[in-house]
This record gives structure tokens, C-alpha cells and sequence, in this order.
């Protein structure tokens, strides 16, 4: 006679801890995998530290500035043309970076050259002196008889 | 939710796509495994844990030409027979090639006992056809053999356990 098999359980249960292990083993070794947050947070910020640290420390050029000093003659008097000065620093903005007219003297510490008075100054920046003289050139201070002594700042180590 | 779209669920993360196919899969499993393996019966849970890692590595790869459940079967003959080969060759388990383990039949076994003295050769094909309704195309792919090789084993093992079966009765009888 032909044993019947059909009857044997096909399923059996599984030990209740079984499902628990089978999860930890694949959040360990298969797909449940979890992302790896942290080190990718850590990650982020060493190359955002890097990244800062190199725009810092990357070389950088900077233009050297110059001084316009406007030095009165016999024929112009403080304060002589102030808007006409104030429009060409307007249209020369890019490279104008500040400019004041200058009182009276108020004390000489030390001795200096005798001369013109001076009456005002431009703050300015140009790529080189060429350029910086160029500039100066068209400042209104020269077509109304006044002098422009053009120096370049030193620049300062530390900055 | 169909099992393919379970499985890809799962392949992307999802623990309880995971979770739905293993109550599907793992009570018939363990069943098999635990006949399979016989008197190392010890082992089913851990295999049926290597068996689901196992399938979770290589079901990126897995075509679904057969049933998910036919193909971890197959997974989980592979991994049966490494168990017993290993057991065989540390002399503490079954012989993959006799027909009937050696030991004498317990008066108290009963059929489960029977299939667990078949030679696991036999015994893959017995469990997988008569318990677990594999066709013979299937068992093959699964063992690796031709649906024959399937169909002669079977004929074999219907016969050792009818000779195991009828010692039974005859030494209850006497």
C-alpha cells in the first residue's frame, strides 16, 4: 500500500523569536540596511569645514588702492565745485571708493613742505598706477586749476 | 500587492514588505527544512535565517521564471545539504548516499519518523513531491537533476518507505 503523505503538515510555526533575529540580521547584512546617517552628517560638515577654510585661505586679488590728494591753488577755494566733484565720483563708483574735502588746518605736528593747502581727497582703486593716474586725470580738481598728488596706499601686511 | 512588487519593496528598504513575505513563505519552509534535515532538526531555524539572507543577496539576480517559493526551496535544499554533508563528515549525521539510515526504527515511529530515516537524497525528493506538491520539472531545477533522476527517486523512496513502514507493522505485529 502506497503511504499517504498528502495528510503531513505542509507548514509548521516558526519560533517566535525567529522573525525578530531574521529582521536584525537583515538591517545588519540585507536590504533593511539602515542609511548611514551620522557619518554622512560628519561627512558633510568636514567638507563644509574644508570648503570654508579654503575660501579663506585661497589667494586673492585685491587692487591697490590710491589717494588723490587735491591740493588748492590761488584760484580755487575750499568747497569751490563740490557737487561737479561729488557727480565724478558718482560715475566713477567702481573705482571711487570714498572722498571728503578737507578744513582748514587745524595743527602741523613736526615740519612739512611749504605749499598749496590741501583741500580734499579721493579714496580710490585702480589695477595699477597707470590706471590710477588715468583716472585722475579726469578728475574735475585738474580742469579748474587745482594739483593732484596721486599716492598709492601701502598695503597693510596683516589685511 | 502582488509578491514581485513585495520583493522589490523590500530590495528598497521596506521591512514590511519583508515582514509580508516571510509569514507567506517561512511556515512552509521551516516544514521542509525541518524534514530535510532530519535528526539535525536543531538546525532548521538557523538555516531558515540563512536561507532568507541568502535569498535577500541574490534576489536582484532572482528571474521569477518560477514561483518565490520554488526558488527559496531550492535555496533551502542547498543549504539542508550542506548541513548534513557537514554533519556527515564530522560522522555525527546522515549518509547523503544509503537509502535508510542505519539506526533501527523506534516501535513508537510514526510516518514523519519513517521519512526522517529516508537518505537525503530521497528524502529531498519525497518532501518536495508528496508533501509539498512540486511538480518534477520543478524538483529538478531545484536539486539539480533530471525530471527522470526526479521521477526514479521518488519511485525509490515510495518504496524504502513502504519497506520501512511494513518493518514497523511486522515488529508490532510479532
Amino acid at each position: 500500500m502506497e503511504p499517504d503523505l498528502t495528510n503531513l503538515p505542509r507548514e509548521l510555526a516558526v519560533p517566535a523569536d525567529l522573525e525578530r533575529n531574521l529582521l536584525r540580521a537583515m538591517r545588519r547584512h540585507g536590504p533593511l540596511r539602515r542609511p548611514l546617517v551620522l557619518p554622512a552628517i560628519t561627512a558633510a560638515i568636514v567638507i563644509l569645514a574644508a570648503s570654508a577654510l579654503w575660501w579663506n585661505a585661497r589667494p586673492r586679488h585685491v587692487e591697490p588702492r590710491y589717494m588723490l590728494l587735491l591740493y588748492d591753488t590761488a584760484t580755487l577755494a575750499p568747497g569751490d565745485h563740490a557737487a561737479e566733484y561729488a557727480r565724478w565720483a558718482r560715475e566713477h563708483h567702481g573705482s571711487v571708493a570714498g572722498g571728503e574735502e578737507l578744513g582748514t588746518r587745524v595743527a602741523t605736528l613736526g615740519r612739512t613742505r611749504e605749499g598749496e593747502p590741501l583741500g580734499g581727497y579721493f579714496l580710490i582703486q585702480a589695477r595699477d598706477d597707470a590706471e590710477a593716474n588715468a583716472l585722475a586725470r579726469t578728475c574735475p580738481h585738474v580742469k579748474h586749476g587745482g594739483a593732484i598728488v596721486v599716492r598709492r596706499i601701502v598695503p597693510n601686511p596683516g589685511s | 500587492m502582488d509578491e514581485r512588487a513585495q520583493a522589490e519593496n523590500f530590495l528598497r528598504g521596506d521591512q514590511s514588505s519583508f515582514v509580508m513575505l516571510h509569514r507567506a513563505h517561512s511556515p512552509a519552509l521551516y516544514a521542509f527544512i525541518t524534514r530535510l534535515l532530519g535528526r539535525h532538526r536543531e538546525e532548521a531555524a538557523d538555516a531558515l535565517q540563512e536561507v532568507w539572507l541568502r535569498a535577500a543577496r541574490d534576489l536582484p539576480r532572482f528571474r521569477w521564471q518560477s514561483s518565490l517559493r520554488t526558488w527559496l526551496f531550492g535555496i533551502a535544499v542547498n543549504r539542508c545539504r550542506e548541513i548534513v554533508r557537514l554533519a556527515s563528515r564530522m560522522n555525527v549525521g546522515d549518509d547523503l548516499d544509503e537509502a535508510v539510515d542505519p539506526l533501527p526504527l523506534a516501535t513508537r515511529v510514526d510516518l514523519e519518523r519513517a521519512i526522517e530515516r529516508l537518505s537525503l537524497r530521497y528524502r529531498e525528493v519525497l518532501v518536495l513531491h508528496d508533501i509539498h506538491q512540486h511538480t518534477h520539472g520543478e524538483i529538478a531545477a531545484m536539486l539539480g537533476i533530471d525530471p527522470g533522476t526526479s521521477k526514479s527517486n521518488l519511485s525509490r523512496a515510495r518504496a524504502v518507505l513502504r519497506e520501512l513502514l511494513a518493518d514497523h507493522g511486522a515488529s508490532h505485529g510479532a
